[in-house]
């Protein structure tokens, strides 16, 4: 539970440099270089994931829901850190999520959160809760949709394909969730970033740019 | 403004500026930094009230809610407490408006810190159950920035106290140096040629201090070279070459100087002459009579050594003519000083087997006469004596003086109590490089009661001894203050003031009342005092100048001649001319040692700032040679 609240903070960066990648026109020139180094099947990745942004702008939101959780639960498997990065605890950002095909649950619930934003999802509607996955007796993360304040979320979730009300999901205890934005403040003064200073949204705007320098590295 | 108080004024600015900024710096630090701590302080404070409302949250109503909420809000911290539900309605609302003390309204007014308010969702299950917004008391921030603004303020205070003062300690150290050097500077341009012997170790003063050293010895140097070459020449000038004994033209200094200001002492004058030197001379051949005159002035010297009372002194005025002049004796030692004399020859004579080589003639000196008056009478009584017998003397008594001193006296007096006389003005002097009249001197001419012209020396003289010479002296420089201004002269006038004038106090609020009428005036205004007086009374005399300059008037020494005055004296007397003695420029053409003199009193007056003139240079050969001296002017 400790060590999700933490890799939960550290996400915040690796939403901002999925956000900046999302925000690039992903060109020839990088995708020959994305090629070059993490294949052919990452190349095909990062475009089928424009396409779906693209393509998805103008569907339902509960259309929308499903296309990017199909699209994450199918098309990326679900690795544990350890064997993926040969550490316990890594927080791959969602560039690399995506680039590797690989990832765990943190990585799962950002790239949907992000990408719905991209989509046009407000912000407002979208939680990261922290979970614990029952069955597995094992702290989880999920995304969760709120169609009103008052309504009964839905659970974008890596464990199961489909997306079910959060009353239908006995399997899931809730502990606590947040907003994408609390989120990234937490995160950023955790990691002794400088923070207050200007509108959450500038900084945000800033922070996509820095990573946009970093991504065609 | 002085130096050191620019460098203050500068310095302290510039402190005042950093200590200021940095304040300002440091005040904004701890603001920022206050609010940033209470950002941090109110998100924690909402994130952990969030998480422990959560399970309440299922029942909005639920009392706990409220109790948990005011136990937070009741620790002080903050403004305000909200918690509202998902639709935005407000479920729980606390309010603490009030003030921290302590902090001045002023002090809030100026330094504006935000008030922070953070929120934390609270999420009740699966759902978003509320938001609690915390809003903490800015009172506490002000607070301590208040009591850290205070501190910083009185710490840089004290840095800025302690920074002055050091600064004031450096600068008093770097600078007094230059206090030095200007002190040294003024006492140079006085004529004093001190030099610093700790020289300071800022490396620009003590350059400076160095070369300063160096200027003063050798100006102290150039004027020991010219006070040698002085003494040299004067000596030369003044005192026979074989005997050793004083010039006639001493004589007739001592002479002129007995008819005003010493008017009244009592003295007689020796006429002494070898009888047929030229005779001698073929006899005895040259070198001889070298040691005959020799031995004779040791004789007459020495006689006038031992003689009692009095004051003796012995002059050669040509080859075989010696002159004693007398002062302050009685008519008897008068006598056995003759007889003295008389007896000293006759020894003498023994030496080189003559009986008879010289007589004497002595004639008193007559206050309403002249030195040649004066040498006639001395010259009668010389040929008395050689009537006498060998080696003789002849002292003549004196003229029924006292009928004439008392006509005289009478006739002074109503001159200058009638005001009686006038004056005209001799003595134009030339100023050598402009051609233009420099200076005239103001002299005095009245009519006796016959209407002739009375002998000015004699009146004067008179004047002096009955003490009616300072109101005279006062009507003469009345006179010529008129004459300043009716006739718009520009060039100086030199108006002769006798001792007694001089010393008289009355005499000096008179003038000072004078001048402050005519201010303008007062620099054309020269008061010519003779060398003889001043060397007689040195430190009146010096006293005198110093009042004259205060008034911005000036003063001349005149009748300078080669034994008057050290030119040390001179340079503590600091007179604005000299005029040297009209001997000086006679015949300078033919005489090296006139003309050195002359030339090294214009390089001691180039160096002590003081015109050097000469008087009276009748010829045109003289005229143009003392002119290639160099001096500043003359008169013709």
């Amino acid at each position: 539970m400790r060590d999700a609240f933490l890799k939960s903070r550290l996400l915040i960066v690796s939403l901002c440099i999925f956000s900046v990648s999302a925000a690039l026109d992903v060109n020839p020139e990088l995708l020959a270089k994305i090629e070059q180094k993490y294949g052919i099947e990452a190349s095909v990745r990062v475009q089928q994931w424009q396409k779906l942004i693209q393509t998805s702008k103008v569907l339902p939101e509960q259309e929308k829901l499903k296309r990017v959780n199909d699209f994450f639960n199918q098309r990326i498997d679900f690795v544990d850190d350890i064997y993926l990065w040969g550490v316990t605890d890594y927080w791959a950002t969602p560039m690399e999520f995506l680039f590797q095909g690989a990832g765990d649950c943190e990585d799962y619930s950002i790239a949907k959160y992000f990408t719905l934003m991209e989509m046009g999802v407000a912000e407002k509607k979208m939680r990261i809760t922290y979970v614990k996955a029952l069955k597995l007796n094992q702290a989880h993360m999920v995304l969760t949709y709120f169609s009103s304040p008052r309504a009964v979320p839905v659970v974008l979730d890596n464990l199961i394909p489909e997306i079910k009300l959060a009353t239908k999901r006995s399997d899931l205890l809730p502990v606590y969730s947040f907003n994408g934005s609390g989120l990234w403040l937490a995160k950023s003064r955790g990691r002794g970033k400088r923070v207050g200073e200007s509108g959450r949204l500038s900084l945000w705007a800033e922070l996509k740019q820095r990573m946009l320098n970093n991504v065609i590295k | 403004m002085s130096l050191s108080k620019q460098l203050l004024l500068l310095l302290s600015a510039l402190f005042l500026m950093i200590f200021s900024v940095n304040f300002v710096l440091s005040v904004n630090n701890i603001r920022g930094y206050l609010e940033g701590e209470a950002e941090v302080h109110a998100q924690d404070t909402a994130t952990s009230l969030g998480l422990s409302l959560s399970p309440y949250m299922v029942n909005e109503k639920d009392p706990v809610i409220e109790t948990m909420m005011n136990a937070i809000f009741d620790m002080g911290y903050y403004q305000e407490l909200k918690l509202v539900n998902v639709e935005d309605q407000v479920l729980v609302v606390l309010n603490n408006k009030t003030k921290v003390e302590g902090v001045p309204d002023w002090f809030i007014e100026n330094i504006p810190m935000k008030t922070v308010t953070v929120a934390s969702e609270i999420s009740s299950g699966w759902s978003i159950s509320g938001v609690v917004y915390v809003t903490l008391n800015p009172g506490y921030a002000y607070l301590k920035l208040y009591q850290q603004a205070l501190s910083s303020f009185y710490y840089s205070l004290a840095a800025f106290a302690l920074s002055m003062a050091l600064l004031l300690v450096v600068l008093r150290v770097t600078l007094s140096p230059l206090k030095k050097i200007d002190q040294m500077a003024l006492t140079l341009a006085a004529g004093e040629f001190t030099t610093i012997e700790s020289l300071p170790w800022t490396t620009e003063v003590r350059n400076v201090t160095t070369s300063m050293n160096m200027m003063s010895k050798k100006i102290a140097a150039a004027i020991r070279n010219l006070n040698l070459k002085l003494d040299t020449i004067g000596k030369k000038l003044q005192q026979d070459d074989l005997t050793g004994l004083s010039k006639k033209s001493s004589f007739e200094t001592e002479m002129k100087h007995l008819f005003t200001a010493d008017a009244g002492v009592d003295a007689y004058v020796f006429m002494i002459k070898v009888d047929g030197l030229a005779a001698l001379v073929k006899e005895l051949g040259s070198e001889t009579i070298d040691t005959f005159l020799i031995d004779f002035s040791q004789a007459l010297k020495s006689v006038a050594a031992q003689s009692k009372g009095g004051e003796v002194s012995v002059y050669r005025f040509v080859g075989s003519e010696f002159v004693l002049l007398v002062k302050q004796m009685t008519f008897e030692q008068i006598e056995q000083l003759a007889k003295a004399l008389s007896l000293a020859f006759v020894e003498v004579g023994e030496k080189y087997q003559r009986p008879d080589i010289a007589h004497i003639g002595v004639a008193p000196v007559n206050p309403i006469g002249s030195t040649e008056s004066v040498l006639l009478a001395a010259k009668e009584a010389f040929a008395q004596a050689q009537l006498i017998g060998a080696n003789s003397y002849y002292v003549r008594i004196g003229d029924d003086q006292a009928k004439g001193i008392a006509e005289w006296k009478a006739l002074v007096f109503k001159i200058v109590d009638n005001q009686e006389y006038s004056i005209y003005f001799v003595d134009k002097v030339l100023c050598f490089q402009t051609q233009q009249i420099l200076m005239e001197e103001a002299f005095t001419h009245a009519l006796d009661n016959e209407g002739n012209e009375l002998a000015i020396g004699t009146f004067v003289s008179i004047a002096e001894k009955f003490e009616k010479i300072i109101e005279l002296d006062k009507g003469v420089i009345l006179k010529v203050m008129a004459y300043i201004e009716r006739e718009s002269i520009a060039h100086v006038v030199a108006i002769n003031l006798s001792t007694r004038t001089i010393k008289n106090s009355d005499f000096r609020a008179w003038l000072v009342e004078r001048i402050k009428q005519k201010q303008a005036i007062a620099p054309q205004l020269v008061f010519s005092l003779s060398a003889y007086a001043v060397a007689k009374d040195i430190a009146a005399y010096k006293e005198f100048i110093e009042f004259v300059h205060q008034l911005n008037a000036k003063v001349m020494i005149k009748r300078y001649e080669t034994q008057s005055l050290s030119s040390k004296l001179v340079k503590e007397l600091n007179p604005d001319y000299i005029r040297l003695a009209r001997d000086l420029g006679q015949n300078i053409v033919n005489d090296q040692g006139k003309i050195d003199f002359v030339e090294t009193m214009k390089g001691i007056g180039e160096l002590l700032d003081i015109d050097i003139l000469a008087e009276n240079i009748a010829s045109k050969d003289d005229f143009i040679r003392i002119k290639q001296c160099g001096i500043s002017g003359a008169s013709r």
